[in-house]
Parts: C-alpha cells; structure tokens; sequence
C-alpha cells in the first residue's frame, strides 16, 4: 500500500508538466472611429457676449481683460462664447492671436493680443487658458463648449475714438 | 497475525482495480511550444473603418467577415507540434469597444461588438500557407460567426493537423522522448478573427473606440 501510494505522487508532476508546455498567447486590438453626424448637427458658435476693452482711467497706458478672473457683464469683460454641436464630438481650434482694430473716425490703428480661456461647462472661473497653437476639445454631453475672450492693447500713441476689428475663431471636426 | 495479513491484501487490491481502470495518454510535446503571429494588414488590427468610412451616429451593423472582407480579416499564425490538440480560447471585450480619452461622468460610452472566428489546419508538412487565399479561407470551420445569434463559443479544440477522415488507417503514435531524439515537427494552423460592430445609436458619442481580444492556445489535455 505505502509503495502505490508513492507511485501515484511522483507521476502527477509529469501529467502536469506536459499538459502545461509551451502555451502561446496573442493580443488583437478592434477599433473603431465614429465621427458626428455633420449633416444634422454642425458645429457652430453662439455669442453670449462680445469681448469690450473699456479704458477705466484716463492714466491707464493699457488696457487688460483676463478671460478667467475678470467678470463677464456684457457691458464689459471679456466675450463668452459657447460651441455646439454633436455630443461628445472632438473639434480643433484656431483663433486669432494678434488682431488690428482700425479707428472708425480716423482709421489710425491699434494691435491686440488676445487671449482664450475655455471649459467643457459653464463656469468661467474653473475655465483655462487656452496656450497651444491648435488645441483639440471635446464637447459635452449637452453638445456644448465654453470659450472666454479676454487679450490686452496699449494705449500708448492711440487716438481718442471708437476702434472695431475682426476677431476669427475656427471650428473643424476631428 | 494471520488475519491482519489477509486483509492489507485485499485492501490493496482494490486500490489497484481502480487505478487501473483510468487511462491517460497524456501529452508528448517535447519542448515545442506554441508560437503565434498576427499576419493582419491594418497593423493587425480589426478596424472597422477599413469597410465603413466615415462611421457616423446612425449607421447600422457593421460587418468584417470571412467570405466578403476577406482582406480585414485579421489572421493568426498558430505554429506547434504537429501531431497534437490545442485548445483555443478567445477572450473578448465585456462590454464591447470603449470611448477612448472619455472624460465625462460616469462609466466611458461603449458600442456593442460580437466576436466572430474561425481556424484551419489542414496544412500540409512544408507547403506554403497563403493566409487570404481561398483555398485556405474557403476551408476554414467557422467557431462563431460575425452576425446572428451570439453562440458564446470562446473556446474550441481542434487537431493541429487535421486527421484522416477515418477510412485510412491512423498514423503510428509519436517517438516517446528519449536521448538523441529529434524534436516533433511543426504544423501551421490558421486562426481568422472578424466580427461585427455597432449598430452605432443616433445619440452615440464620437470618437475612436477600441477593444482588445486575448487569444490564448495551449495543448489540448482532454483531462
């Protein structure tokens, strides 16, 4: 009996080494790519306020938005701007950096550095800056993004008057 | 004394009866492993936007398979000791394919993927093995198929070579290890990979969408 019990316990090692030689493994990877339906919901932008450059004191030499810390009235501050489109959606954008407003009485000229801050949600004080050349979002389950328009212009050698310039912001799917 | 002898014999007995009526073939693999290799093109990846692009909200089932997709069909070289079982275990996403980079709350948004797979072993020893030929796509067994009822078929066993249709005679069993054998010979068996995407809901969120099926292959032990 002692000795067919020893039998049985040095051959289950060989079972199980023979059942477990040489095992191969692989790993596949599936994708798939879904872009948003253009056709029924196009990316497009809603202004909820311009961007103004308000000079507050006559010995101001610049003038100064920040699109994060200063509020947005309407009536001053920077211009909140909201893209909608498909939800969840990626888009890249471009904006002017560096604009010319030409004086509407006559037509001298004044340069502005403008500055983007942006957040998936409606919170501007939780919003950052926008610094790369062409940043990618994604837009939220409502379909929307948040974007604030602040810069800076100096004041110095510039006219009296109402100045107006251009501002381009780009949208594109991705 | 003489008692106690007469029954240690018939307990031992016993114990022996009952051993041997377990037979075990056991595996004789020496040390040839199992080697896979992903022969796909698209980097070997199952990408459903080789036959539907651009996949928008609202498209329906997306299918890859054997006999219409023939060339995003992704294929599996499985090399090991020819005369021997494997057992082929595919394992899939749970889910389905996964929103990459979602940022959102709550769990990443998923779209349905089933599975669908099939193999071939009827190399022959040397010959060259074409893996989109027809010749060699057209004989494969399919496990699970892309579309339909999802059969859950993860794993299969199979002969590496397939055997003799049993009005030959079979092959004599393999040399037993011993000093200065040489090693078995390998066969090359073909494991095709495919299945079905979507469909993708109106309301689905863009962007890329992305799985991983484990394929894991080891000898067959019918234990």
């Amino acid at each position: 009996m002692r000795t067919l019990i020893l039998l049985l316990l040095l051959g289950m090692p060989f079972v199980s080494h023979a059942q477990l030689d040489g095992p191969g493994s692989a790993e596949i990877a599936v994708t798939g790519k879904v872009i948003p339906a253009r056709s029924t919901q196009q990316l497009s932008f809603e202004t909820l306020s311009d961007v103004n450059f308000i000079q507050m004191n006559e010995d101001d030499t610049e003038i100064s938005v920040d699109p994060i810390r200063d509020a947005s009235t309407g009536d001053s501050g920077p211009g909140h701007i909201v893209a909608k489109g498909q939800p969840g959606a990626s888009f890249r954008l471009n904006f002017s950096r560096q604009v010319t407003l030409r004086n509407t009485t006559d037509n001298t000229t004044v340069t502005v550095q403008y500055l983007m801050s942006h957040s998936p949600t409606d919170e501007q004080r939780n919003s950052t800056y926008v610094l790369e050349t062409s940043p990618q979002f994604r837009l939220n389950a409502q379909g929307e993004y948040h974007f604030w328009l602040g810069g800076r212009l100096s004041l110095q050698g510039v006219t009296d008057g109402d100045y107006e310039g251009e501002f381009t912001m780009e949208v594109e799917y991705i | 004394m003489k008692r106690l002898l007469v029954l240690c014999w018939v307990f031992a007995l016993s114990a022996v009866a009952g051993h041997a009526q377990r037979i075990n073939f056991g595996l004789s693999a020496g040390d040839v492993g199992i080697t896979l290799t992903n022969l796909g093109s698209e980097e070997g990846v199952l990408d459903f936007n080789a036959v539907t692009n651009p996949i928008k909200p609202g498209t329906a089932l997306i299918t890859i398979n054997l006999q219409q997709n023939t060339s995003q069909v992704v294929p599996i070289l499985i090399e090991a000791a020819e005369h021997l079982d494997i057992t082929v275990e595919v394992v899939t996403p749970p889910n389905g394919l996964e929103l990459v980079g979602h940022t959102g709350s709550g769990p990443a948004p998923t779209l349905p993927f089933q599975l669908g797979w099939a193999y071939w072993n009827l190399s022959q020893p040397l010959a060259v093995v074409d893996v989109y030929s027809v010749q060699v796509m057209g004989n494969a067994r399919e496990v699970q198929p892309a579309v339909g009822a999802n059969l859950g078929f993860s794993s299969a066993t199979f002969p590496m070579r397939r055997r003799s249709d049993g009005t030959t005679p079979p092959p004599p069993p393999p040399t037993p290890a011993h000093g200065g054998m040489t090693q078995p010979n390998t066969a090359k068996a073909i494991l095709y990979l495919y299945g079905s995407l979507g469909p993708v809901p109106s309301s689905a969120y863009s962007g890329q969408y992305t799985g991983q099926i484990q394929v894991l292959v080891s000898y067959a032990s019918y234990e």
